[in-house]
């Protein structure tokens, strides 16, 4: 449905996000992960056209362009703030996009915001605020829905509702992009993971597949902390160290234990151990900054 | 291009500074009328608000495209819409259509307070052999056209600054300062009038001189000229502004 091929995004001459290529399919559910000024928001602003960049998007085999929008018509979104006109009711500014009151009575329902639906959006707190736009972002059944940090804001109640109508959504055909930091929250919806970082897609996999993949890690502690860090520097081996116990990649374990051997180091403990997806996010991140030091 | 319309009109008339713009201007009438000498002058020009509506115009098209920006809803506004052009062109219409609306009320009420004050008939041949009601007329239709010219400077002059502060603020000057700078330029390089005629400032004049052609020996631009020099302008407002938004960061 969704085809990402090649694009490139500046912001005046600089380069924001690099050769991005992927694809999202009707029902996915694909969460952006990145640390802050990956270019998350960048690349959902480039998919709604709104930024200057070149290679390909297409949506239903119709491409997006800096100045053409078609389409985009079955599309809806959430980016950065609630986009919402304070001098308009929650009601009116969902009417100004509505194409049937029906679905905008039910979504109205089901954020619970019949309360204060009817009140100047002006008056409204951040979760209020939030709730509307991501109202406004699934008004109309889109096939897709972009969510920038949908659940900035929401109280509990909110953030597991948000969440129901989003599998809601999904299982209806609906595809989402969302992007979060709250990771735990997004890996209880996303059947798909992105993991992007300084503008470049390092991870593109099933939800399945990348915890497989990733989920576990080797716990190492030898007798010589300091020379083995040595080592691993000398090496370009990554590692993360808590006190004496090193914490490394299950494809260097062979690599690791050939290095400790030649040097006379002794192995304490070389056990796997499980992750949570936090850390394979953070050790992703830290092996991909450490491949581009090397490079 | 009718739904872009139909939304840009459910804003406008929802935004405060609308209706403030009919009440200011309704206010400044009445007082005008009440504190200055009630005469057919006052009538032609219906009461200041000749001066008034462009300033007015260009306060509320600014906020009216500033709040966009401001509230972020820019982001859905362009990718909800086929083509940018259509959203820069929704609200150029929408708000030269209350320019529109700014006129008629202010010719209602200039009947009214004439009615009360005056007694002078519209038959009344008054400047240039002509009747108080051609001026009137020839003044609407002046305000019509410098509507235009001032809608589209306005969304141009808020995709250069950014503020619609320092739009209105420029605004205002245009308004009290614009004709008066023209004159003394014109005055100060006589020589040069051939091309200092057509600059933008001069071309307030349209409200005065399409009632009053010998308008003509201040502004140095025939009928034909003013008015063509107003619709250039507007031109080639509406084309640097519509570009300078597509090319705007959102």
């Amino acid at each position: 449905m969704l085809v990402v091929q090649n694009i490139n995004t500046y912001i005046g001459r600089k380069k924001i996000i690099k050769d991005a290529t992927f694809k999202i399919h009707p029902g996915n559910i694909t969460g952006l992960i990145g640390p802050n000024g990956a270019g998350k928001t960048t690349l959902m602003k480039t998919i709604l056209g709104l930024t200057k960049f070149d290679g390909q998007i297409q949506l239903n085999q119709i491409a997006v362009t800096e100045n053409q929008y078609t389409a985009l018509a079955n599309v809806g979104a959430l980016i950065e703030h609630p986009a919402i006109y304070p001098f308009l009711t929650g009601k009116q500014n969902l009417a100004l996009y509505a194409h049937d009151p029906d679905d905008c009575q039910r979504l109205i329902s089901q954020l619970n915001m019949t309360k204060y639906i009817n009140e100047h959006a002006k008056g409204y707190s951040l979760g209020m605020k939030q709730k509307l736009g991501i109202a406004i972002a699934l008004l109309n059944n889109p096939e897709l829905v972009i969510l920038d940090e949908p659940m900035n804001g929401l109280d509990v109640e909110s953030t597991i509702g948000v969440r129901q109508l989003i599998h809601q959504y999904a299982d209806k055909g609906t595809a989402f992009l969302i992007s979060s930091h709250i990771l735990s929250e997004l890996q209880k919806v996303m059947t798909q993971v992105i993991l992007i970082n300084r503008g470049q897609i390092i991870v593109d996999q099933p939800i399945a597949e990348f915890e497989h993949l990733h989920h576990q890690t080797y716990k190492l502690l030898t007798d010589d902390t300091r020379l083995t860090v040595k080592n691993f520097i000398k090496h370009h081996i990554c590692y993360t160290l808590n006190n004496d116990t090193f914490q490394v990649n299950p494809k260097n374990i062979f690599e690791i234990q050939d290095i400790l051997s030649s040097q006379n180091i002794h192995l304490k403990e070389l056990a796997p151990i499980s992750c949570n997806f936090e850390q394979i996010v953070i050790q992703l991140l830290n092996q991909e900054r450490g491949n581009r030091h090397d490079n | 291009m009718i739904t872009n319309l139909r939304e840009e009109l459910f804003k406008f008339s929802h935004q405060k500074s609308v209706v403030a713009g009919i009440i200011i201007l309704i206010l400044l009438m009445i007082y005008s009328a009440l504190t200055t000498k009630t005469d057919a002058t006052q009538v032609i020009f219906e009461f200041g608000a000749v001066q008034w509506i462009p300033i007015i115009i260009i306060a509320v098209g600014s906020t009216f495209f500033a709040m966009e920006y401001q509230n972020r809803t820019i982001v859905i506004l362009v990718y909800k819409h086929t083509k940018r052009w259509q959203i820069y062109f929704s609200k150029l219409m929408i708000v030269w259509l209350y320019s529109i609306v700014l006129t008629i009320i202010t010719t209602i009420l200039t009947i009214i307070i004439k009615s009360l004050f005056i007694d002078t008939p519209w038959s009344t041949l008054i400047t240039n052999h002509q009747t108080q009601l051609t001026l009137l007329i020839g003044n609407i239709i002046g305000t019509l056209i410098y509507a235009l010219f001032i809608v589209a400077l306005s969304f141009m002059l808020i995709m250069i600054m950014k503020v619609n502060a320092v739009v209105i603020g420029i605004g205002l000057s245009l308004g009290f300062l614009g004709a008066g700078i023209s004159v003394a330029l014109m005055k100060s390089f006589t020589s040069l009038i051939p091309i200092l005629r057509w600059n933008p400032l001069n071309m307030i004049f349209i409200t005065q001189q399409l009632a009053n052609p010998p308008y003509a020996a201040i502004s140095h631009l025939s009928l034909i000229e003013i008015v063509g020099g107003n619709l250039i302008y507007t031109i080639i407002f509406i084309i640097l502004g519509y570009n300078l938004f597509k090319k705007r960061r959102i």
